[in-house]
């Protein structure tokens, strides 16, 4: 209190230490006010930061892919007979797109085998084109080459060459890899490469092979995805149609559809401000309804003190030094409910955040949002029975029923 | 007679006051005319519900007067705004209450140092202005205890120490004793005529003991809301 003194006018030091005093005498009824402010400010300050790092982890989803990568999903008409992957390779090859970098994707399952230890692994028919499409990088070796796609070769994903080198002989660059009857020769090893939403490849998941390569185990194989990237000069906003209706025209058996990063982006963002106005209009309920519990309790604070405000008048309050006295206790009250929920807002923030593995950031409006708002409801609220303490005419204050 | 002697402290003429009830006017003081001077001492006597308390809240301006002219330490104080008022009573008035009015959550120390705040004093000096009040009444060995701890009899003389620290005009004590034994009565009493006449203050009792009434210069009776004199002698 000493240090406080150096630092704020003695009369503010003594109508604060009076609050706060006023406020102790109420006891229950206090705490019961305060509960209500701290679940409010805290539910406020909770519901900002979440949303905060919501945003940072689809800003991290779509960090290694890019928001110029798009994703193609080729499925079949219904009633059509099915392609096959030799018309489909024939029908990229006669894709006119050449503003764009495309790489396809026929995936299967499968049981790879390196020694004696075997894997389940997503088999990926593609071209050399995947590795600048989806930014790929090695860790050892290299991705596969033009001139692989009538060869045996086969690029491992960074979870299959750890799975297949468990307990045994690491599996290396050069050495053979068991596909059903056939073996492929390791070319390479891909850097670990977290999920990405927009991808339909898993790429630690996966093996990457040429797609006649694929074709030889897995004849029943068929490109089901495309994954384009639109290069930075092409921007124009007639790219994604031109493609659609090209893609259209050269898989006639199939029906296209294009996923954006736009679109997906748009979709979580929707979705996350769906359920952030949810929670904020959550938050905004129950920050009113402490609000409405500050009145409450200012107003019984009143008329327990009637006789105190006859007094005060009689020695020479004036209206505004009564109406002042409740309305700083009403502040008091509310900013350490505020603080206390903005410590109980982030702590749940945290908590929201690693349960979600997302990683946790604090949102930079999230506390003064989060006290001032709850510092406003508290003076809108603790200002009328304040008002009506100052309006008291000291006769009626002072006597005693 | 000094010209001090000459100043009115409160002049009434013609006061009336009404309070409405089911939507009728019911007089309670009617035409009141009334003077006190620097140093007088007054109590003002009458059956309960006869307007000594009504009277002597219009004479602390605490409320307004609906008829008449009040001049208080000269100044019409009728059509003045509430804040005036306070600004009149802080500077000038202290009251004393029956029920000692003490402020329960702040010290004894405090409690008296409070009409000084609302002055504006430092905190320090009004801390050391209480002490100093508290030391004339006999209660500065109990400057830091808490008002539920003091007898009654401590506590009036706390609220006397109170109505006193400002060196106020006049002093407003509506029934000082009522709630004490006749002992601590009779000293409470003696304090509070010995202080009124070292600071040559004005003091006005409402009472319903004659015994106390005796022992003031002027008395009043307050009858059916019209205030008669009935003893008048020279401080």
């Amino acid at each position: 209190m000493r240090a406080l003194s150096t630092l704020l006018p003695s009369a503010l030091i003594q109508t604060l230490t009076e609050a706060v005093d006023s406020l102790r005498t109420l006891g229950k009824r206090s705490a019961l006010a305060l509960l209500g402010i701290v679940i409010g400010s805290a539910s406020i300050i909770a519901v900002i930061n979440i949303g905060h790092n919501a945003r940072h982890d689809v800003a991290l989803i779509f960090q290694d892919m890019g928001v110029d990568s798009l994703s193609v999903l080729l499925a079949d008409k219904p009633g059509t007979q099915e392609s096959r992957l030799s018309f489909d390779i024939e029908a990229l090859n006669k894709l006119d797109l050449a503003d764009l970098l495309i790489a396809p994707a026929a995936i299967v399952s499968l049981e790879a085998g390196f020694n004696r230890k075997t894997a389940d692994v997503r088999l990926v028919g593609t071209l050399p084109s995947l590795f600048g499409v989806m930014k790929l990088s090695m860790s050892d070796g290299r991705f596969l080459h033009t001139f692989d796609q009538s060869e045996n070769a086969v690029v491992l994903g960074h979870k299959v060459a750890v799975s297949l080198s468990q307990g045994g002989t690491r599996i290396r660059v050069g050495d053979w890899l068991r596909l059903k009857n056939y073996l492929f020769k390791v070319v390479g090893v891909l850097q670990p490469r977290p999920e990405s939403m927009l991808s339909p490849i898993f790429v630690d998941d996966s093996v990457f092979v040429p797609l006649q390569g694929l074709a030889r185990v897995a004849a029943e194989a068929r490109i089901n995805d495309l994954i384009v990237r639109i290069p930075p000069h092409n921007k124009s906003a007639s790219v994604v149609p031109t493609m659609q209706d090209r893609l259209t025209r050269a898989f006639m058996s199939r029906t296209i559809e294009v996923i954006t990063p736009q679109q997906m982006i748009e979709g979580m963002n929707r979705q996350s401000r769906t359920f952030h106005y949810l929670l904020m209009a959550l938050g905004g309920i129950t920050l009113v309804g402490g609000g409405v519990a500050v009145m409450n309790i200012m107003y019984m604070n009143v008329y327990e003190r009637r006789i105190e405000i006859g007094l005060r008048m009689a020695i020479g309050a004036r209206r505004h030094d009564i109406r002042n006295l409740f309305l700083i206790e009403a502040v008091v009250l509310s900013t350490t409910g505020a603080v206390l929920g903005a410590g109980l807002g982030m702590v749940l923030a945290y908590v929201y955040a690693r349960v979600s593995g997302w990683a946790f950031d604090i949102a930079a409006n999230a506390i003064p949002l989060g006290v001032i708002s709850t510092v406003a409801v508290g003076v809108f609220f603790g200002l009328k029975p304040a008002i009506a303490a100052s309006r008291l005419p000291p006769v009626e204050a002072l006597r005693d029923y | 007679m000094g010209v001090l002697a000459d100043v009115k402290i409160i002049s009434m003429k013609g006061v009336g006051k009404c309070y409405s009830h089911n939507g009728a006017l019911i007089p309670v003081i009617r035409n009141v005319d009334f003077e006190l001077g620097v140093g007088d001492t007054c109590a003002i006597i009458g059956p309960s519900g006869s307007g000594k308390s009504t009277l002597l809240n219009l004479i602390g301006l605490l409320d307004f007067a609906d008829e008449g002219e009040y001049q208080f330490m000269g100044q019409p104080v009728c059509a003045m705004h509430s804040d005036e008022l306070a600004a009149l009573r802080k500077m000038h008035i202290g009251f004393v209450f029956q029920n000692f009015n003490l402020i329960p959550r702040l010290s004894v120390i405090k409690n008296v140092a409070l009409p000084l705040r609302y002055r504006g004093i430092d905190r320090n000096q009004s801390m050391a202005q209480a002490l100093q009040m508290l030391q004339r009444v006999g209660m500065a060995q109990r400057a830091h205890s808490m008002p539920a701890d003091l007898s009654g009899g401590q506590k009036q003389r706390v609220a006397i120490a109170r109505a006193l620290v400002g060196q106020p005009s006049l002093i407003l004590a509506d029934e000082p004793t009522g709630s004490l034994d006749g002992q601590t009565a009779s000293a409470i009493l003696e304090l509070l005529l010995s202080i009124q006449q070292e600071q040559r203050v004005t003091l006005v009792v409402v009472t319903h003991d004659h015994q106390v009434a005796q022992l003031m210069h002027r008395q009043v009776m307050v009858h059916g809301g019209r205030v008669e004199e009935v003893r008048k002698c020279e401080p």
